[in-house]
């Protein structure tokens, strides 16, 4: 009971201190009074403090089996082992918004620390807007959605997370990734809103607000590449992306902050393209809220919806809201908003650009349209339809197959125009590299035209932004006379983001072959086995030597025993097992067992044991490179990383300065 | 949408450029196209508002049987094994039919096949007829998994789904009770249960004989 009053005071103070801030900031922006300004801003630290006093509060309670609060009752139990326990905090609707609360308070701090000093123009607008968006959250968890809800007679033990939530370890980074790439995306909005309701309009904004697009664009990356992981160690089908509505509203807004981070440097070169960064970048932030809506709102069924959430109302509210006041503005503004520059050439670095932000908002809304097309559908014919995996691949991918030829071609053009001469220098090895790759596959024998491509053209970018790499360090040791190994720290640090760009394309160029290699070469094969009995599978000898069964306090879980060999060669033993909960007795939850590996991966998972598991029916899926993928979403996560790194502003980069930067390097 | 106001800020700023003259009415006329470019705005999340506020009113998780009351669509599928008879729908008006879709690899199918078999044992003398459509296996699997669990209705095959379509499957198993008309009078999305089934199958037989 204590834990709850002090959770449930704990936010109610902090929505008295967001709405101060709110009413402060906005009375300090129009009066131009630094002195309210400044209480506002100074607000936010006390608010964070209160949010993770509640969060702290929950924890406090799942951790001591407080299940006289209902979220406990109903997401933890005694058995749960410690560490799900703490996961239980963010794996149900009410505990995840505390969470996303807490991340929001946190980003608000953030921006008031790092604006500490030098204080932009714009700053108390932006706040307001900050403070805004965390009023929407609080009230969400002060009204409908409440976490401390309490149980008149409390039950002596929880029903346990759902099973699907603590079968495995990564559901403890992989929600939490996301919500920073969510909810990060505020804060370049609430820059971006401040500047068109300041009129300033000047370029500042995008300047301010790059690096915190960049930081949420990271998460973002790593969320996504976690929930694929998880996806693909948890749920057994063989695969990492279902194009599942939740997990395409996830994608949306980082294509979408993907084209911003390409377009805004147009703008801060060329003075071009305001009104679509700003459009992008309030597009980005609505399509967070889309998602978050989506998701917490039941509108449409999915595989991560919390189907009983009944607050779809007021999150709709909240979407409109941040929709009109977003593109409202920029509607409003754009007869201001010049364009300084014009683009010179077809044959330029800016033109690669903009063709690739065209590509990105195309897949944007190919992705956007097959995910709420059913709600269409519904709506004007009152037939139900599903959209699946195949319109979305046939759809993007001939997308995506452009997108890497810009990937591989734009960093090799230079600003304004290129010459025919430069382009084809240039052109000429990473060319060469991927029709050598084209050529071998079809000389191998492979007639998967998009597969040949997508392979040929990942060859193309990974060697035209390597070699992009080489030739700007080479350059820079020419200068300054050093070798090339000395040199490249500091020839990177000196234009992190364009080394942290390259990077990030080689990412995706590996992620892009491993997943046309991992879809297009993937072999499955189901079979019921008898105890000793074996199967032959891709050139693999699998026989089920029998059942296994453990008792866990929280669980009881069946375990298949299968031995692997290939060649005589032994390859171990996978463990595929069949998990019962208690909650939920007639949902058996299976976990899949995989053997990792550089070039494939061999999965099993079992569908069912026979009586006394005396037999097992199987599945195998022989998965090739997928390892890959998750290698390329860290690249690209590094990429950003080297892109995102601060600078300090020592104008001549003195030796000492070169040794620090060369630590910071990841 | 976006690309739009682009396109037009940067044709006005670049038409703008030469001729400082008439700037004031440039002006005027771009003050004038921002109002239609904030209704534009207004406009557009007003039909996504509604769209959504119709996707609350709707429940996502119930998958309504349209089919339901409906002429069961026809179909004429050959054996699974070879060696069955080929069956026709339409030769079966008269008697009830349970058309059941399965996959060997549908754990629920197997959950709910007791139920079917009970029924099937309860009911195959009195006038109706249970059809099995494997959906989405490959052909020997299904072989296997009819062998493994004793089926003795008969089953077909299906291919490339055309069945499944016709029927709306949104995955296995699916369950349809069709009338002595031909109508579907019944739909179960999920494993069946005994007393729904045979519950289902009473009614079919007594609307029919009324």
């Amino acid at each position: 009971m204590g834990l709850s009053r002090l959770g449930t005071f704990a936010l109610v103070v902090a929505l008295g201190l967001a709405i101060y801030g709110l009413i402060a900031s906005i009375l300090g922006a129009r009066r131009r009074d630094a002195l309210l300004a400044e209480s506002a801003r100074s607000t936010c630290f006390s608010l964070l403090a209160l949010v993770a006093a509640a969060n702290g509060a929950m924890l406090a309670a799942i951790l001591t089996n407080d299940f006289a609060i209902r979220y406990v009752a109903e997401n933890s139990s005694r058995a749960t082992p410690t560490f799900f326990k703490v996961l239980s905090l963010w794996s149900a609707d009410e505990g995840s918004l505390l969470l996303w609360n807490l991340i929001l308070a946190g980003f608000i701090s953030a921006v008031a620390f790092r604006f500490r000093k030098r204080r932009p123009e714009t700053l108390p607008a932006a706040m307001a807007v900050l403070f805004a968006v965390q009023c929407f959250y609080l009230v969400l968890v002060l009204g409908p959605t409440r976490p401390f809800a309490t149980l008149a007679t409390p039950p002596l033990d929880g029903q346990g997370p759902l099973p699907l939530l603590q079968n495995h370890p990564l559901m403890a980074a992989h929600p939490p990734f996301l919500y920073l790439g969510f909810v990060g995306m505020t804060v370049p909005f609430a820059f971006a809103v401040a500047a068109l309701a300041h009129g300033t309009l000047s370029d500042r904004w995008i300047r301010l607000t790059r690096r915190w697009a960049l930081a949420a664009w990271i998460f973002l990356t790593i969320g996504l590449v976690l929930g694929a992981l998880w996806s693909y160690g948890v749920l057994g089908w063989g695969g990492y992306w279902a194009w599942d509505p939740v997990e395409n509203v996830a994608l949306l807004p980082w294509l979408v902050t993907t084209a911003f981070l390409h377009s805004v440097v147009i703008q801060e070169r060329r003075g071009m393209l305001k009104v679509w960064n700003l459009s992008l970048v309030v597009g980005a932030f609505a399509l967070t809220t889309f998602g978050t809506f989506l998701t917490r709102g039941s509108i449409l069924s999915s595989v991560h919806s919390f189907a009983r959430s009944a607050v779809g109302p007021m999150y709709l509210g909240f979407l409109v809201l941040v929709l009109l006041v977003g593109f409202g503005l920029i509607a409003a503004q754009s007869w201001r908003l010049r364009s300084e520059g014009r683009f010179d050439s077809a044959l330029s670095r800016e033109t690669t650009f903009l063709g690739n932000n065209l590509v990105l908002v195309a897949v944007t809304f190919i992705v956007l349209i097959g995910t709420i097309f059913p709600l269409v559908v519904e709506a004007i014919s009152d037939r139900q339809v599903t959209v699946g995996g195949p319109y979305f691949k046939e759809s993007t991918v001939p997308l995506f197959l452009a997108l890497l030829l810009l990937m591989g071609v734009g960093p090799l053009m230079p600003w304004r125009r290129a010459t025919g001469r430069q382009v084809r220098e240039r052109l000429a090895l990473p060319a060469a590299a991927g029709a050598t790759v084209m050529v071998l596959l079809a000389v191998f024998g492979m007639r998967d035209l998009a597969a040949v491509a997508a392979l040929g053209l990942a060859a193309f970018v990974a060697v035209a932004n390597i070699a992009e790499i080489v030739r700007g360090v080479r350059t820079f040791a020419r200068a300054t006379g050093h070798s090339l190994i000395r040199s490249g720290p500091t020839a990177v640090a000196r234009n992190r983001r364009l080394y942290g760009g390259l990077v990030a394309h080689v990412g995706i160029a590996v992620a892009a072959a491993a997943i046309t290699v991992s879809s297009a070469f993937a072999h499955q094969a189901e079979v019921a086995l008898s105890r000793g009995q074996s199967a032959r599978f891709a050139g693999y000898t699998l026989t089920y030597r029998g059942e296994r069964a453990v008792r866990q306090p929280q669980r009881s879980v069946f375990i298949a025993e299968i031995g692997a060999t290939k060649g005589g060669r032994s390859y171990g033993v996978l463990h595929p097992s069949v998990n019962v909960y208690p909650s939920d007795p007639n949902d058996p939850i299976g976990t899949p067992s995989i053997h990792y590996g550089a070039f494939h991966d061999l999965y099993a998972t079992v569908l069912g044991f026979g009586p006394g598991g005396g037999s097992a029916v199987l599945r195998f899926f022989l998965n090739p490179g997928v390892i890959w993928v998750w290698v390329g979403g860290a690249i690209v996560a590094c990429g950003g990383l080297v892109a995102a790194w601060p600078t300090r502003r020592p104008r001549v980069v003195a030796p000492p300065a070169e040794r620090r930067e060369l630590a910071v390097v990841p | 949408m976006p690309g739009d106001e682009r396109s037009s800020a940067d044709v006005e700023g670049s038409l703008r450029h030469p001729t400082a003259l008439n700037s004031g009415g440039a002006s005027a006329t771009r003050r004038r196209r921002r109002w239609i470019l904030v209704g534009f705005v207004v406009g557009a999340v007003a039909v996504l508002t509604a769209l959504f506020a119709f996707g609350l009113t709707q429940d996502p998780t119930l998958v309504r049987p349209v089919l339901v009351g409906r002429p069961a669509p026809g179909f004429s599928l050959p054996p699974l094994a070879s060696g069955g008879p080929t069956v026709r729908l339409s030769s079966l008006r008269g008697q009830v039919v349970v058309v059941n879709f399965w996959a060997s690899w549908c754990v629920d199918c197997r959950i709910e096949h007791p139920s079917l078999e009970a029924a099937w044992e309860r009911y195959r003398d009195r006038g109706v007829v249970f059809v099995g459509i494997p959906f989405e296996d490959p052909r020997a699997s299904s072989i296997r998994y009819a062998r493994q669990m004793h089926l003795t209705w008969p089953l077909v095959q299906d291919p490339g789904s055309v069945t499944a379509l016709a029927y709306g499957v949104y995955g296995p198993p699916e369950t349809f009770v069709i009338g002595r008309t031909g109508r579907i009078v019944y739909k179960q999305i999920g494993p069946i249960s005994y007393p729904v089934l045979t519950d289902q199958i009473t009614r079919a037989l007594a609307e029919g004989s009324r």
